[in-house]
């Protein structure tokens, strides 16, 4: 690893920001503004413009973006539109409720696919296999908006254990790690599985095999060990499922994280919030990326981003 | 893989080693929730209200949006106050107009105190609504107070004066001008707009509490509110999107009151004998407009009456909206200043519309578009869908019907810029002055409809009672209207709607205000 692989790294990462602050602002803009959905309909245009004003609003598009991102840099998404509060602010009160959901559900999400996975590869085309393969599959194809549904259904109103939405209890946390952990397990589950299948018939597990090594530290440090690439890859990209799932399941379990902030925004054209929300989520899911990129040269010494 | 190491010694290994980990799996459950099992009960005298949508705007001078009045309705008190049967004298007792309809001399209430025990004087009115009045006032209805007031005067401390520019019967009865509620003039220029938007002081029922920006409001009692102290000790209102999310919140008691209710939901609430609903009437009405100028055979009124017959509002009334809805006889709904009881109802009759659509020559196929708005707003719950189901009502009838779906906040944009699909959906939240729902459609100068209501008639019947000060005057105008609308039929009436909400068995009495769209009067609100 290179300080110029390093630099190289931040500077297409910056690049991917400005790109999605270029989107995001354009989106934002491209479907009416704030002031027309609050003010009323016989409000004259004059009030209006002058309220939009008041907002920053009426300046050239260009201008209002230069505004966006030179503050931005400074860390400054400018005041909510809605709330009247700083949004850099609202996000970062936010961010240790979306911080601690995703970590759960990653969690969750491993401790179900790992084993399973693992076990499925071991046995595989066994009744064990199959019924893995079943719950993937249901993992996968279950919206996440629905299994919370059913969670609140069967376990906060039938057999009333887990409250149905809200934060601050340990409990008000298990529904929704629960909803956002098994979407990600599912694909976790997959992957693992069909990696341990090809490092299970490596001509070293047979010579490890054959030097009558135990057969679980067979499994699980000489087949894990080599698997663990694509595993790891998978579960860096279920990161960018859990932001987009916690804006889902924020919403259904009233979770205070940014995604449940970021869908009221979007619907009230709150500008500075959602392009506040939307960056902080790329600079969370580039900085998970380049994290994964170096834990790539640990796992597997044969990896290396220095030229040679 | 089981036949490379083939053993069957592994099975039972595997056994065994799955049972581990689905212990661990269980633990780790049980070590989650086990803890903190169960939700936190009710505490003694506060009440949590689940709502689709929050408003964190304190400031009335500075009003952007109406949503506002679901906060102010807690903390402040207009000149009038919106009540379960209509507006009622508040913080003035009694007023008196002018002959010449200029001058309204207000009588205040005395021994009214703000939050921080200064009394309430005409100072305080002055400066309400004179700092609505100024130039760079961040209201967005402020036009419609700068068209009619001029200045303020107090007569004394408890008698204010409005000099007006031209007669405002409209004042008393629409809620976004009677309502206006009033702050304290030494305390607002003590903390200025910031420090009151963090911190309002009003002489409402309610003293502001926790605010958590995006997700709750909590409100606690204020003991010395003239009409009474509320009879619970607090209010929390939580933003919850999701519809079973609330309907699942109320079935724990994690709330106590919630709204929004489609009609799914409410189906299930209504079946429920552990739920009430209660409606605030008439809160919204809706109708259908046509744009004539990318429409043209709308200019016939055949085709106009062929769509409101086409249109099976019983069955959406019924159907969709659970009742909480019933079909219109005009953009008056019986809550409004205007409203004549009597007037026919389009019935359904799609035979009738087809032969219409014959005579006037409009062919089957002929393409029109339309818009479906994908949420709904105060004025109509479940709004898609009942757009739906008369987009298929007007293909029934022999219409190719292009949709195009939009939110809110493109449908304003589109609103807006004057630009409307060819037939298009025409809702009024809160329609309580018939001079407003006028203002908003019928006159030939409104944005709303692309211009395509041109009747000189109207605009002279809205001039005309814009200035009639003798209500009764005033109200024979209005009705006038409304009769000859009937007959013009620019608009096809759709629904009166009502803002449904579901109490569960906690509460013991609670009637929200005519119109009032939000859960209001709260104050009054009793418990078991």
């Amino acid at each position: 690893m290179s300080a110029r692989f390093v630099l190289g790294r931040l500077f297409q990462a910056l690049l991917t920001l400005l790109l999605l602050s270029v989107v995001v602002f354009g989106l934002a803009r491209m479907s009416g503004d704030p002031v027309s959905l609050m003010a009323p309909m016989d409000a004259s245009h004059e009030d209006i413009e002058r309220i939009k004003a008041s907002f920053g609003l009426d300046k050239p598009l260009p201008v209002q973006y230069w505004h966006f991102i030179a503050n931005a840099a400074q860390g400054d998404f400018g005041q909510s539109i809605k709330w009247d509060r700083p949004a850099a602010e609202m996000l970062l009160e936010r961010l240790p409720a979306t911080f601690l959901l995703s970590f759960t559900s990653i969690v969750f999400g491993l401790l179900l696919a790992l084993p399973v996975g693992i076990l499925s590869a071991v046995y595989h085309d066994s009744w064990f296999d199959s019924v893995g393969k079943i719950v993937a599959l249901a993992g996968q194809s279950m919206p996440t908006f629905w299994l919370g549904i059913l969670l609140i259904l069967f376990f906060a109103l039938n057999t009333p254990i887990f409250p149905t939405s809200g934060y601050g209890l340990d409990s008000h946390l298990v529904l929704p790690t629960v909803t956002l952990g098994l979407f990600v397990a599912a694909s976790i589950m997959r992957v693992t599985r069909s990696a341990m299948l090809d490092a299970l018939e490596a001509d070293y597990i047979r010579t490890a095999s054959s030097k009558g090594l135990p057969k679980w530290r067979i499994i699980l440090v000489h087949a894990f060990k080599n698997s663990a690439i694509p595993i790891l890859t998978i579960t860096a990209l279920q990161m960018a499922t859990i932001l987009r799932g916690a804006v889902v399941t924020e919403t259904i379990f009233s979770w205070p994280g940014i995604g449940q902030l970021a869908i009221d925004a979007v619907y009230g054209r709150d500008f500075p919030l959602v392009q506040g929300a939307v960056m902080f989520m790329g600079v969370i899911f580039l900085l998970v990326n380049f994290v994964v990129d170096m834990i790539y040269v640990l796992l597997d010494p044969r990896i290396s981003y220095v030229k040679r | 893989m089981l036949q490379d190491f083939g053993c069957s010694e592994m099975k039972t290994r595997f056994r065994s080693v799955l049972k581990q980990f689905l212990g661990i799996g269980l633990l780790s459950a049980a070590l989650m929730g086990g803890s903190s099992v169960g939700v936190r009960a009710a505490p003694e005298g506060q009440i949590v209200i689940a709502l689709t949508s929050l408003d964190q705007k304190f400031d009335p001078t500075a009003m952007a949006s109406y949503s506002s009045h679901m906060n102010y309705d807690y903390i402040f008190d207009g000149l009038l106050n919106l009540g379960e049967k209509g507006k009622y004298p508040a913080l003035a007792e009694s007023w008196v107009i002018s002959d010449d309809g200029l001058t309204i001399d207000f009588k205040l209430r005395e021994n009214v105190t703000f939050h921080d025990g200064s009394p309430f004087t005409a100072e305080d009115v002055k400066f309400t609504f004179e700092k609505i009045l100024e130039p760079d006032s961040g209201n967005s209805y402020r036009a419609g107070f700068v068209k009619s007031l001029d200045h303020v005067e107090v007569v004394d401390a408890h008698t204010a004066r409005f000099v007006l520019k031209q007669p405002w019967p409209g004042f008393f009865t629409t809620a976004r001008y009677g309502l206006t509620p009033i702050v304290s003039k030494a305390y607002y220029e003590k903390v200025g707009a910031k420090g009151f938007q963090e911190k309002p002081i009003g002489t409402g029922p309610f003293v502001l509490g926790e605010v958590v920006a995006g997700k709750s409001t909590t409100f606690t009692a204020y003991e010395n509110y003239w009409d009474g102290a509320p009879k619970i000790q607090s209010a929390t209102q939580v933003l919850v999107k999701e519809d079973f999310t609330r309907y699942a919140m109320l079935q724990r008691g994690e709330a106590d009151i919630i709204s929004g209710l489609t009609g799914p939901l409410l189906d299930k609430i209504k079946t429920n004998s552990d739920f009430k609903v209660i409606s605030a009437q008439y809160v919204g009405t809706s109708g259908i407009l046509f744009n004539k100028s990318t429409f043209p055979a709308a200019e016939d009124k055949r085709v106009r009456m062929a769509v409101g017959y086409a249109i099976n509002t019983k069955d959406i009334a019924e159907k969709i909206q659970g009742g909480i809805c019933e079909p219109a006889t005009s953009m008056f709904t019986p809550a409004t200043f205007g409203y004549i009881d009597g007037l026919p109802r389009i019935p359904y009759d799609p035979e009738k519309a087809k032969a219409l659509l014959k005579e006037a020559g409009v062919k089957p196929g002929t393409k029109i578009t339309f818009t479906i708005q994908t949420s709904s707003f105060a004025a109509m719950p479940n709004t898609p869908q009942v757009l739906e189901v008369v987009a298929g009502n007007l293909e029934a009838v022999g219409f190719q019907v292009e949709r195009r779906s939009v939110d809110t906040s493109a449908w304003l944009a589109m609103m807006r810029g004057g630009k409307p699909t060819d037939v298009f959906y025409s809702p009024i939240s809160n329609p309580d002055d018939g001079g407003e729902v006028m203002n908003s459609y019928f006159v030939s100068w409104s944005g709303w409809t692309a211009k395509s209501i041109q009747q000189p008639k109207y605009d002279e019947l809205f001039n005309e009672q814009l200035k009639a000060s003798d209500p009764e005057k005033r109200l024979k105008i209005l009705q006038d209207f409304a009769k000859l609308e009937v007959e013009n039929r620019e608009d096809i009436p759709l629904l009166w709607c009502n803002a449904p909400f579901a109490i569960n068995k906690r509460i013991k009495s609670w009637t929200p205000s005519l119109g009032g769209g939000y859960p209001t009067d709260i104050y009054k609100l009793e418990l078991n």
